[in-house]
């Protein structure tokens, strides 16, 4: 049944989520092109015009759609759950965790392929400019700092970049189960359920803060009495895989709160 | 004979009022039962209990001996009173839905009912009046071998050519072996298809009889004896 939920969640959202990823890259494409045929080049000061306005434009574009893509998740969460819909969806012959869980795969599916929709625009926007040549030129010379730091310390490389790489789909998780928490949670204040998932949204945030504050707290200690480099990696690696299980709980908490309002105290009105 | 819904001092409060005031009712496979009362009775919630889409204050309620959950969502078939259907789907893409999440779900007699009412399968659910919406859940839930129908206000608020089909529907359609519960206020147009009525007043169960009881006891129709009884 999982399955089947997580398949028809990628439908319902792909349908919002796909066009604005393609309109990334759609826009990083056009915006190449129109550099490419310099159609203006007879004036080169209204060239360099249109293209800084098309930087401008081009960047306000991947915040909009990268904040749309998460709102859209947002909104089916809510809309699909407890509104009208929750009456279809919440008496479907399946448990509360496998709707939560297709809910949470889905999104963390979508923000992963609106991340490389986004690398992707921009990949193909500064591909082979002079603002490529100084990105390169700066991941250089990042390698070979990366390389002072790590060099006495090399088992660390690995272990820092998969925690690096866990932490993108973990972030992703947490950052999303917060949401739907809240949301949950904003059920029970049942005149003003927006409101009550707002508040309940910055209360997560704040609680999860402060618990966060006071677990790093002695890594932040420590992190002061580092003297020399050949810490460092280790002191990296070890506030890397706190704030990674730190995150992995958040997430973990708010899907347990999520599931409790579904499966104890669902409430449609 | 095992009750196929079943409560027990049932109990359910909202912020503001008291929606069922202790609840015992067993209902019985086989039956097509109207549950009766005035706006603010309790019908719905106690239909949104059954269906697990509310949770109860205090007390117990039953489908089929189990509390609700995953497993008596399989053999109930619920209808809102409301239009629940994504909009963007179309109407095979519903059929295909449900024939995906009910093991009960006949979709070949979905998609001859909705050919009959000339609804293309490429049609998409907005492009709809609310009426073929409401005709269109209906024959969705009404396509499924359930062992509890569940119907809230199933002919309220459409026109009495569409009540006729909808009650046609519901009668040639449901399994002879389930309990239909159809929640309205319009007694007399679902008189004639009901076996047995439930009375709710003020959240709780005022009678539970059948029609023929009634009939024979109170001399009168079931709608007339209903409107004696809440005369305001």
């Amino acid at each position: 049944m999982l399955g089947k939920l997580l398949k028809y969640e990628l439908r319902a959202t792909g349908r919002q989520v796909l066009p604005l990823c393609g309109g990334m890259v759609a826009f990083a494409l056009l915006r190449r092109l129109l550099g490419l045929l310099q159609i203006t080049r007879a004036w080169p000061g209204l060239d360099d015009a249109l293209d800084s306005l098309g930087i401008g434009l081009f960047v306000l574009l991947l915040i909009v759609c990268t904040a749309a893509v998460v709102i859209v998740l947002i909104v089916r969460y809510y809309r699909n759950l407890y509104t009208d819909e929750g009456y279809l969806m919440n008496t479907l012959p399946v448990s509360p965790t496998q709707n939560l869980l297709a809910k949470t795969f889905a999104a963390v599916i979508w923000q992963a392929v609106s991340v490389l929709a986004l690398l992707l625009s921009v990949f193909i926007s500064v591909i082979d400019t002079h603002i490529w040549r100084q990105l390169l030129f700066g991941l250089a010379q990042m390698n070979i700092s990366l390389q002072h730091f790590l060099i006495l310390q090399q088992g660390y490389v690995p272990l820092i970049t998969i925690e690096t790489i866990l932490m993108i789909f973990v972030g992703a998780f947490a950052g999303m189960m917060q949401f739907y928490a809240a949301i949950s949670l904003g059920q029970f204040i049942r005149r003003h359920r927006v409101l009550g998932a707002v508040v309940f949204y910055f209360g997560l945030n704040f609680a999860f803060s402060i618990l966060s504050t006071l677990v790093m707290l002695p890594l932040g200690l420590i992190g002061n009495d580092v003297t020399t480099l050949n810490m460092l990696p280790q002191v990296l690696a070890l506030w890397f895989g706190i704030t990674l299980l730190l995150t992995l709980i958040e997430g973990i908490v708010c899907f347990v709160l999520a599931r409790w309002c579904l499966s104890k105290k669902l409430e449609l009105e | 004979m095992e009750p196929i819904l079943e409560c027990r001092k049932l109990f359910k409060d909202y912020t503001s009022c008291r929606a069922l005031a202790g609840v015992d009712l067993s209902l019985y496979p086989g039956r097509i039962i109207g549950l009766l009362g005035p706006n603010g009775s309790g019908k719905s919630t106690l239909i949104k209990l059954a269906a697990g889409l509310l949770t109860p204050t205090s007390g117990e309620i039953f489908v089929a001996g189990k509390a609700p959950g995953a497993a008596t969502k399989s053999l109930v078939s619920y209808l809102p009173e409301r239009t629940y259907l994504p909009d963007w789907m179309t109407a095979q893409q519903v059929i295909d839905f449900f024939a995906d999440f009910y093991a009960d779900f006949d979709a070949q007699a979905a998609g001859d009912m909705l050919h009959r009412l000339n609804i293309l399968p490429g049609t998409k659910l907005k492009t709809m009046s609310k009426g073929t919406k409401e005709k269109v859940q209906l024959i969705l839930v009404m396509s499924r071998r359930a062992q509890l129908y569940l119907l809230d206000e199933p002919i309220g608020g459409v026109d009495p050519a569409a009540r006729d089909y909808i009650l046609q529907t519901i009668l040639t359609n449901y399994n002879p072996e389930a309990a239909v519960v159809i929640s309205t206020h319009l007694i007399g147009d679902v008189e004639k298809v009901l076996d047995q009525v439930v009375m709710l007043q003020n959240g709780q169960v005022m009678l539970c009889a059948t029609v023929d009881d009634i009939r024979a006891e109170h001399g009168c129709s079931v709608d007339t004896f209903f409107r004696e009884v809440f005369k305001c």
